[in-house]
C-alpha cells in the first residue's frame, strides 16, 4: 500500500505526486531504452559499413598490387608520360630497353629518348585523334646512343573533366625482327639479281652464239660464197641483237628526268608506231585496226620513249599471233588521263604467267624475242611517265594491254 | 644419215646449227618449244636432240628431257643440252634430268661437232 504522503529529497510529496514521478520515470526509462536500442542498431550498421569499407580497401590494395606487379614484372616495356613530355613512370623492362637507371630518366623529358623528337608530335597527333594507337613505329635512343626500332601501342590518359593528362603505353623492341626482315629482303634482292644476271647471260649468249658460230664458220675457207655472205649477215644480226638488249637494259638505268619531255600528241605517236610495224603485220597476215577516239590527245611525255612502249606492245602482240590475227588499238581520254587499249587475237597468256610477264627476262615468255625485255621496258617507261599498265588475257582468246597515262595540265 | 632434232626457240640458232650440221651430212629436224620437241622425238625418232633449256610454252628443255628419258615406249635418243643458261645450275639441272651432255652458248661449231661425234660414238 502506498502511503498518503512521503518525503523525497527532504520534501513532502503527496501520493498523487509520487504516482506522477513513478509514471514519468517509467516513460523516461522507456524513451531511454528505445534510444539505446536505436543507437545499438546504428552502431551495428556502422560496424558493418566499416567492415565493408575495409574489405573494399583491402581489395583495392590487392588490385593495385596486382596491377603494380603486372606493370613492374611485365617483360614488355610500359611507361606513363604527361602530355607535356615528362616521363611520369616506367617499368624495369622500359628502363632495361633504354639502358637507364630509374632516377636518370623518371621525371625527365621523354624527348631525349626519341631518336627523332619530331616523331613524338606525330605520335601525339595520332594517339589524341582516336584515343588510342596501335603499333606506331618509333625509333628510340638508348642511353649509350644506340637507336632501337620499336613499336608503341598507347592510350590517352584523361582527367575527370575530360582533359588529356598524358599517355600510357607499351613499347616493344622490334630491332631483331626488323633485322631479320632486312636480311630476308636482301636475300630476295640477291635472288632477283641472280635471276636477272642469269637472264642477261642467257639473252646475250644467244646473239653471241650466233655471231661467234657464224664467224667460226667463216674462218673455214671451203664454205661456198652464198654461205659466207649469210654468215657475215648473221654476225651483224647477232651483234645488233646484243646491242639492243644492252640498250634496253640501259633504259632501266636512265630515269625519265634525263630525257626531254614536252607536250606531245599521243595519237600521233601511236599512228607513227603503227606505220613502222605495218610491213611486219602484212608479212604475218595480221590486220591492224586503229580507233583514235579523239583527233589529238596532248600530254607531257618523251615521244621517243612512248614510241618504244607501243612498239614493244605491238611486237609482243605480233609474236602471240604467229599464224595471223587482228591487232586493235583504241585511244581514249577523259579530263585527267589517256587510255590506250592494245588487243590482240593471239594465243593468250596463262593465268600463272600473267603475274610475271613484266618481270625482266621472264623465262616462260619469249614473245619479246628480238626486242629483248620488251614488256618490262614498256612497263618501266609507262611507270616513269606516271602511268599504269594492266593486262587481261584469256588463253586461246587473246590479250589486252591497257596503258593509262596522265594528261598533266593539258586537256584532251 | 644421222638424224638430229634441234629444239631451240631462237630461229637464228636453229638456222646456224642446221647449216653447221647439214654440212656434216646430218639430217636436221627442228622444234621451237619443249612440247613440240617431245612430240617430234616420239614421232620421228632422231638419234640426237640438241635441246635449249629456256623455251616458251608449258615445258622447257629440262622438262622435255626428263619426259623423254622417262618414256619407256621409246628408245630415248641422246640428248645434249645447249644453253645460254650457263654455270653450275644449268649443268646440275641437265644432269638431274638425265641429259647425256651439256654445252654452253656461245659455242664453237668445231667443238660442237667433236662433242656430237663423242656422244654418238
Amino acid at each position: 500500500m502506498l502511503e498518503e504522503s512521503a518525503k523525497i529529497d527532504g520534501r513532502d510529496v503527496s501520493r498523487e505526486q509520487l504516482l506522477k514521478y513513478v509514471e514519468d520515470f517509467a516513460r523516461l526509462y522507456e524513451i531511454e531504452r528505445m534510444q539505446r536500442k536505436a543507437l545499438e542498431a546504428a552502431n551495428e550498421k556502422l560496424q558493418q559499413e566499416i567492415g565493408e569499407r575495409k574489405r573494399l580497401q583491402d581489395e583495392l590494395i590487392q588490385s593495385e598490387a596486382r596491377y603494380r606487379s603486372l606493370f613492374e614484372d611485365s617483360s614488355d616495356a610500359i611507361y606513363v608520360s604527361s602530355r607535356d613530355g615528362i616521363l611520369v613512370d616506367a617499368n624495369d623492362s622500359f628502363l632495361a630497353l633504354l639502358g637507364y637507371e630509374r632516377d636518370e630518366i623518371i621525371e625527365t623529358s621523354v624527348l631525349k629518348i626519341w631518336a627523332d623528337p619530331a616523331a613524338r608530335s606525330v605520335f601525339q597527333e595520332q594517339v589524341e585523334a582516336t584515343g588510342s594507337l596501335h603499333d606506331f613505329e618509333a625509333r628510340f635512343r638508348r642511353k649509350d646512343g644506340a637507336v632501337v626500332d620499336c613499336i608503341v601501342s598507347a592510350t590517352v590518359r584523361k582527367g575527370r573533366d575530360g582533359s588529356i593528362l598524358g599517355y600510357h603505353g607499351i613499347v616493344r623492341d622490334v630491332s631483331e625482327e626488323k633485322r631479320r626482315r632486312e636480311i630476308l629482303e636482301l636475300a630476295r634482292r640477291m635472288q632477283a639479281l641472280a635471276h636477272m644476271a642469269g637472264g642477261i647471260a642467257h639473252e646475250i649468249r644467244n646473239p653471241l652464239a650466233i655471231s661467234s658460230s657464224a664467224a667460226q664458220l667463216l674462218v673455214n675457207d671451203n664454205i661456198p660464197r652464198h654461205l659466207r655472205k649469210e654468215c657475215a649477215e648473221k654476225i651483224v644480226t647477232g651483234i645488233s641483237r646484243a646491242s639492243l638488249i644492252i640498250e634496253n637494259l640501259l633504259t632501266f638505268a636512265r630515269p625519265l628526268s634525263e630525257y626531254a619531255t614536252k607536250e606531245i600528241d599521243l595519237v600521233g605517236v601511236i599512228s607513227n608506231t603503227l606505220e613502222v610495224v605495218t610491213a611486219t603485220a602484212v608479212g604475218q597476215h595480221i590486220e591492224l585496226a586503229f580507233q583514235p577516239g579523239l583527233e589529238h590527245v596532248m600530254l607531257p611525255a618523251n615521244a621517243e620513249l612512248l614510241h618504244r612502249v607501243f612498239l614493244n606492245l605491238f611486237l609482243n602482240a605480233f609474236a602471240a599471233m604467229p599464224n595471223g590475227g587482228k591487232l586493235l588499238v583504241i585511244v581514249d581520254a577523259n579530263t585527267s588521263e589517256a587510255t590506250v587499249t592494245v588487243t590482240d587475237s593471239g594465243h593468250g597468256i596463262s593465268e600463272e604467267q600473267l603475274s610475271s610477264i613484266f618481270d625482266p627476262f621472264f623465262s616462260g615468255f619469249t614473245a619479246s624475242r628480238g626486242i629483248g625485255l620488251g614488256l618490262s621496258v614498256a612497263c618501266y617507261l609507262v611507270v616513269q611517265h606516271g602511268g599504269t599498265i594492266h593486262v587481261d588475257s584469256t588463253v586461246a582468246d587473246g590479250t589486252t594491254f591497257r596503258v593509262k597515262l596522265p594528261l598533266g595540265s593539258s586537256s584532251p | 644419215m644421222t638424224k638430229i632434232l634441234i629444239a631451240d626457240d631462237d630461229p637464228e640458232i636453229r638456222d646456224l646449227l642446221k647449216k653447221t650440221l647439214t654440212r656434216r651430212g646430218c639430217e636436221i629436224i627442228s622444234a621451237a618449244d619443249g612440247q613440240e620437241a617431245v612430240a617430234m622425238a616420239r614421232d620421228q625418232k632422231p638419234e640426237l636432240i640438241i635441246m635449249d633449256i629456256i623455251m616458251p610454252g608449258a615445258i622447257n628443255g629440262i622438262e622435255a628431257t626428263r619426259i623423254l628419258k622417262a618414256d619407256a615406249q621409246i628408245d630415248c635418243p641422246k640428248i645434249m643440252i645447249l644453253t645460254g643458261k650457263g654455270g653450275a645450275q644449268g649443268l646440275d639441272e641437265a644432269a638431274s634430268a638425265g641429259a647425256d651432255a651439256f654445252f654452253s652458248k656461245p659455242f664453237s661449231p668445231l667443238e660442237l661437232l667433236r662433242k656430237i661425234d663423242e656422244i654418238l660414238a
